[in-house]
């Protein structure tokens, strides 16, 4: 009896593994989009050569394009505009762009916050659109990597015959120039340029204007005042959490204002040497550390810090549990202001520049972006068949008109010219149906991104109140520009490695730092701290950053 | 058959106690459980900027408004969601039961040579994957991308579910089968005369279950739909709330500055997703009545 | 000596000779018999086949380093690399221990909680106040989990509502949620919070189904409502709460990633990050492909591997078993 069971058991596995295996080939015969790959890459590149070489760049040309036709365009719908819209087609700017360019562009949109995954599934086809609108410095292993696998067409090229207005644009912004080009100097993308200082910054310190005019106090700008000012708060104003602010967002506490005091970002930053630095295992971030535990115990800041959600910090700013904070322009300090003034007509938030150590110093560090920033970059794939017109196209957007297009719409109906100036109409700013965001959408790309420069005469009137435009001067007047590490490319194993020591190196900084600050481990234990994180690998990273930096210099 | 009421066997004190003992803890859960839904629905009727202050608990709406719901419903996709999810949902269940039941059925019968292995590998389906791109690819080759189709025939069969429902078919009498059998009936008779009609319970289960899932479901929609009208509800809402929200879990790390229009918002789409779940299931608890069955059969 | 052993061989042999033979007739005769059974279920085999087979080829991405572009059969093939990666990281181990400790806590005390709700609404007799309570408990199990944490993040600061409780008890406030020893606690209580009522619904349909005679045989013999209780409603249920309880220690190693995300903060770290929460981290700095496709299959691996051996103890121990 037992016998039989084994045989009929074994007889059993090899039909199904004959079953699974049959499933598993069909798997792989299956139609790979692979395979076709390499091949196209090679062609593709010799193709593109090909063709540009012959076409001699005219002067005679002008939009609208002459014989028009049609490009595919993959860009991600921004929340903004999906509020109301399907399409960029169905905006008035998209209309517009297609109007004045003479070119007919077919959008596909991603479904809204799938950008990524969508990414990878469209990269997974054979054919690609002709133009496509992503984060190209977060593709694995570079823009480098993208031109290799075929994905991206090298530009230099096709910049230098169908793109007078970005070459213009470039040879006058060479800084700019060195930043969207691959270490080995090819230009991959038509990127997204914040043409003025004021917009390289979004975020910084805010507090209550109305409780400092109360307590007779000035707007801090050291340490020690900082510390002033909250204690007053406390114990004047009733506040339970003088400061908090939204400490799980990494794009702020990686920001923060007060490690910038002391000189040392918890992430990498370039030195006064020129060469790349780790914030967090230096003396000035355990100088961080030691007043942020003392304000704690002194109660100076949210117990609660480490858990808030959004919600809560907002909740505390609007209903004066606490009376400072770190947040953005707009959808901190804007929002706050609004909702706070509902119940309390004196309520205002006033911008704080980023703090010192010594009085009267220019802050040495705060949050500013590069130039160029990682989104809103469009390529040109190697599926596109009409490559002049794609350049045509996205070149438009670095001229004049297609400048006044992307930042401020239609004259006459978004906008309209004052003494010289771009002046947003009351349909954008004062519209009765729809928030100023939203209204922007149909018309412009300025409050989101996009392959165009954006123009700070859209940041000046976008922010409204007062209060914001005098922070983006205060948050912004700092030497961050020095300090903030420029678009590097590491290689493809090196970006690995790198990921996976930092992953760790975070995740112990991370348990560290609120351990210090909450007086759980006693600053005693800094140097065993600070030897961890380098036995982790840390110099290896260090090495990399400056590696990739050093190539960047010699693009 | 008049059902032996439980009242007339003696009810001793300590039973007294006990039923005395459940009521107060069901109602105490009852409390507990229902305090996530009032809140949210206290603060979809709020006011934004007052709910923007609030802390604690909150028990009832902050200001008065409705101003979240009109900016829910405005959208004109939220019809069109409601009955591109209604069609998939009539779709899907259909199929759902239909292939559920024939598997169930079969792995429940027993003397089949074939039935072991074969229920191990449609166990190892629930751990071993392909993984979101191959998974795709096929949908591809099979044409069934951008249509709703697509959303309800890669999804014919829970593996979980139909092993759920296999358990409740063997615990059927294999007397009851047995009996058919001797009147002649094949297999198709009796899974539509004897194990069918004794698995209401259970059936009603899958019902929801499945339900629940085609309700809830966006990631496939939103991934394998380029044309906006095919959404089915939640990814129209999804999308409402991703244009209106600032403090989704990636806002802080990507372009930073958003627009945020209320929190309220966040609450009213719950609120409309949510509100057709909670007609459901009354409707299915006469499924789960005791003694319906067995007793009822064995006339 | 040697004769009887050839005896013996020669008996085996032909013992073989007939077992292949009865083996090819054994499923001759099964398929004259069960042929409309094995008809029946040909769409359900069609379906695995087609869309989870043919596509399963995916899972060996985990050996690659795949592109996207590059495709399956362009991808560079790392053997177990990516694996490696995940084993020599320094945070492994708590890893896999708070992923574990989550599960097994959840199974010790989420799992019985759904039961003893059935049981509990079973014996009430007021039926529209059983219907009420059925349909309210299984509402939070809609609610979002971002609704949820944060309802809970409210609730355990020190400026929530349990520590104004443990003040009027004569205690100190702080911040519960940033304590590590209190993380799992809270996460499985709000767990159970979250899911009693929808993991209830199962166990009320199992048991409209045990045999009402059975309940009065019972009460004849005179059995009160405990032993009614041990002797009738549990034996009527226990297939269900096996296969239920075999099916989630295959999850074992499941522990999701978006509670804890939202739940989590650096001070909880050591209970509370578990293996998802560290690859989502991972994703954010680097997306690769493989490296989380590779993670995915040691769990499914581990889990499977779970599966089987609690489904072998349960054949042994009770009637019931997936197989």
């Amino acid at each position: 009896m037992i016998k039989r069971n084994n045989k009929i058991k074994k007889g059993a596995l090899l039909m199904a593994a004959v079953v699974a295996a049959a499933g598993i080939a069909t798997g792989c015969g299956n139609k790979d989009n692979g395979g076709a790959a390499p091949e196209s890459q090679t062609t593709a590149q010799a193709d593109a050569s090909g063709k540009t070489e012959t076409a001699a760049p005219d002067t005679a040309f002008s939009y609208p394009v002459a014989e028009g036709g049609t490009l595919s365009y993959w860009v991600e719908l921004n929340a903004n505009a999906a509020a109301n819209y399907t399409s960029l087609n169905d905006t008035e700017f998209g209309k517009k762009l297609q109007e004045n360019t003479g070119i007919t562009i077919e959008f596909q949109h991603p479904a809204v916050g799938q950008v990524a995954e969508q990414f990878n599934l469209l990269l997974s086809n054979r054919t690609l659109p002709d133009i496509i609108e992503y984060s190209w410095m977060t593709y694995a292993g570079g823009p480098q990597k993208a031109i290799e696998d075929g994905v991206v067409l090298p530009l230099n090229d096709v910049i230098d015959s169908y793109c007078p207005n970005l070459k213009a644009y470039l040879a006058e912004n060479p800084q700019v120039d060195k930043m969207i080009k691959t270490d080995d100097g090819t230009y991959y993308c038509f990127p997204f340029i914040r043409g003025g200082e004021k917009l390289k910054t979004s975020t910084g310190l805010m507090l209550r204007g109305d409780w400092l005019e109360e307590l007779g106090m000035e707007v801090p700008t050291t340490m020690d005042e900082w510390h002033d000012v909250l204690t007053a708060f406390k114990e004047e104003k009733g506040a339970a959490a003088p400061f908090t602010y939204w400490y799980g967002s990494q794009g702020l506490t990686d920001n923060n204002p007060f490690a910038y005091a002391y000189g040392a970002p918890r992430n990498f930053y370039i030195g006064d040497d020129g060469s790349v630095h780790y914030g967090a295992v230096e003396d000035g971030y355990r100088e961080y550390l030691q007043t942020m535990n003392r304000w704690m115990s002194e109660g100076l800041i949210d117990v609660d810090l480490a858990t808030l959600t959004n919600d809560q910090v907002s909740a505390k700013i609007t209903n004066g549990t606490a009376g400072a904070s770190f947040g953005w322009c707009g959808s901190s300090l804007g929002t706050w202001t609004g909702a706070g003034r509902t119940t309390e007509e004196d309520f205002t938030l006033v911008p704080a520049p980023y703090p010192s150590v010594e009085k009267g110093t220019k802050p040495e560090f705060g949050q500013k972006d590069n130039d160029f920033v990682n989104m809103g970059c469009a390529v040109i794939t190697t599926s596109c068949e009409n490559v002049e017109l794609a350049a045509r196209l996205l070149d438009y957007a670095y001229g004049e008109e297609g400048h006044m297009l992307f930042n401020f719409g239609i004259e006459g109906v978004s906008y309209t010219m004052e003494s010289g100036e771009p002046i947003y109409t009351d349909l954008i700013l004062k519209n009765p149906d729809l928030s100023i965001t939203h209204a922007m959408s149909g018309y412009i790309r300025a409050n989101y991104n996009g392959p165009f420069v954006q123009d700070e005469a859209y940041a000046d009137q976008y922010y409204t109140l007062d209060e914001q435009k005098e922070a983006l001067a205060v948050w912004s007047d700092t030497n961050a520009d020095k300090h903030i590490i420029p678009p590097v490319t590491p290689t493809v194993d090196e970006s690995k490695e790198q990921a996976q020591i930092m992953n760790e190196i975070n995740t112990y900084r991370d348990e560290m730092t609120l351990k210090f600050i909450l007086g759980n481990k006693s600053f005693d234990e800094w140097d065993d701290y600070v030897e961890t994180i380098k036995g982790m690998n840390l110099d290896r990273v260090l090495e990399i950053q400056n590696a990739a930096l050093e190539r960047y210099q010699e693009r | 058959m008049k059902r032996q009421a439980k009242s007339t066997i003696r009810t001793s004190a300590g039973s007294k106690i006990f039923d005395v003992c459940n009521v107060l803890i069901l109602t105490l859960l009852s409390l507990v459980c229902i305090y996530p839904v009032w809140y949210v629905l206290a603060a979809s009727l709020s006011e934004s900027s007052l709910l923007m202050q609030h802390t604690g608990p909150l028990l009832k709406p902050v200001g008065f408004s409705f101003s979240a719901y009109k900016a829910v419903l405005k959208n004109p996709m939220i019809l069109s969601g409601y009955l591109n999810t209604l069609k998939i949902l009539i779709l899907g269940l259909a199929t759902n039961i239909v292939m559920t039941s024939l598997g169930a059925y079969f792995l429940s019968r027993k003397g089949v040579l074939w039935k072991k292995p074969i229920m191990i590998l449609i166990t190892i389906t629930m751990f071993i994957s392909g993984g979101m791109i191959p998974f795709y690819q096929t949908l591809q080759d099979f044409h069934l991308t951008d249509t709703h189709w697509g959303l309800i025939l890669p999804f014919m069969i829970s593996t979980y579910n139909m092993i759920i429902l296999r358990t409740s078919f063997e615990s059927i009498p294999e007397s009851l089968c047995e009996a058919a059998r001797i009147d002649g009936a094949g297999h198709w008779k009796i899974l539509f005369s004897v194990i069918l009609p004794l698995s209401k319970a259970m059936l009603a289960v899958m019902v929801l279950y499945y339900g629940v899932g085609i309700w809830n479901g966006w990631f496939w929609g939103s991934t394998i739909l380029s044309d906006r009208s095919m959404y089915p509800l939640q990814v129209v809402l999804r999308e409402i709330l991703m244009a209106n929200d600032t403090s989704s879990m990636t806002a802080g790390v990507a372009a930073g500055d958003v627009e945020a229009v209320g929190a309220t918002i966040r609450y009213a789409t719950i609120i409309v997703a949510t509100l057709p779940i909670l007609f459901v299931y009354p409707f299915l608890q006469k499924y789960f009545t005791k003694g319906v069955m067995v007793g009822a059969v064995k006339e | 000596m040697l004769r009887l052993r050839d005896i013996r061989k020669d008996k085996e042999k032909s013992m073989k000779t007939k077992e292949r033979e009865s083996f090819w007739i054994q499923v001759k005769k099964d398929w004259k018999r069960n042929r409309s059974l094995y008809l029946m279920v040909l769409p359900v085999i069609l379906f695995y086949i087609l869309f989870h087979y043919k596509p399963m080829y995916g899972a060996l991405i985990a050996f690659q380093d795949y592109n996207p572009r590059l495709g399956f059969s362009g991808s560079e093939w790392v053997g177990f690399d990516q694996f490696n990666r995940f084993f020599t990281s320094p945070y492994f181990g708590r890893l896999v221990k708070n992923t574990l400790l989550l599960s097994v806590y959840g199974i010790l005390f989420g799992f019985p909680a759904p039961i003893i709700l059935a049981l509990l609404l079973n014996e009430l007799r007021a039926k529209r106040f059983k219907k009420t309570v059925q349909t309210i408990t299984y509402l939070p199990h809609f609610i979002s989990l971002v609704v949820v944490t944060g309802i809970i993040k409210d609730f355990t600061q020190s400026t929530g509502l349990i520590n104004d409780i443990i003040v009027m008890f004569g205690g100190e406030r702080s911040s519960l949620i940033q304590n590590p020893a209190l993380y799992r606690t809270i996460y499985i209580v709000s767990d159970i919070w979250q899911g009693i009522g929808w993991g209830s619904i199962i166990y009320l349909s199992a048991l409209s189904g045990v045999d009402q005679q059975l309940y009065e045989a019972a009460s004849i013999d005179g059995a009160g409502r405990w032993k009614q209780l041990i002797h009738v409603t549990l034996p009527g249920i226990a297939p269900t709460i096996v296969i239920m309880l075999i099916m989630r220690m295959g999850q074992l190693l499941g522990t999701g990633y978006e509670k804890t995300i939202l739940l989590y903060n650096e001070a909880t770290y050591e209970t509370a990050d578990v293996i998802a929460s560290y690859i989502y981290r991972v994703g954010i700095l680097e997306r690769n492909w493989s490296y989380s496709t590779a993670i995915g299959l040691f769990n499914s691996v581990i889990n499977l591997a779970l599966l089987i051996v609690t489904n072998k103890i349960s054949k042994r121990v009770s009637e019931t078993s997936l197989w």
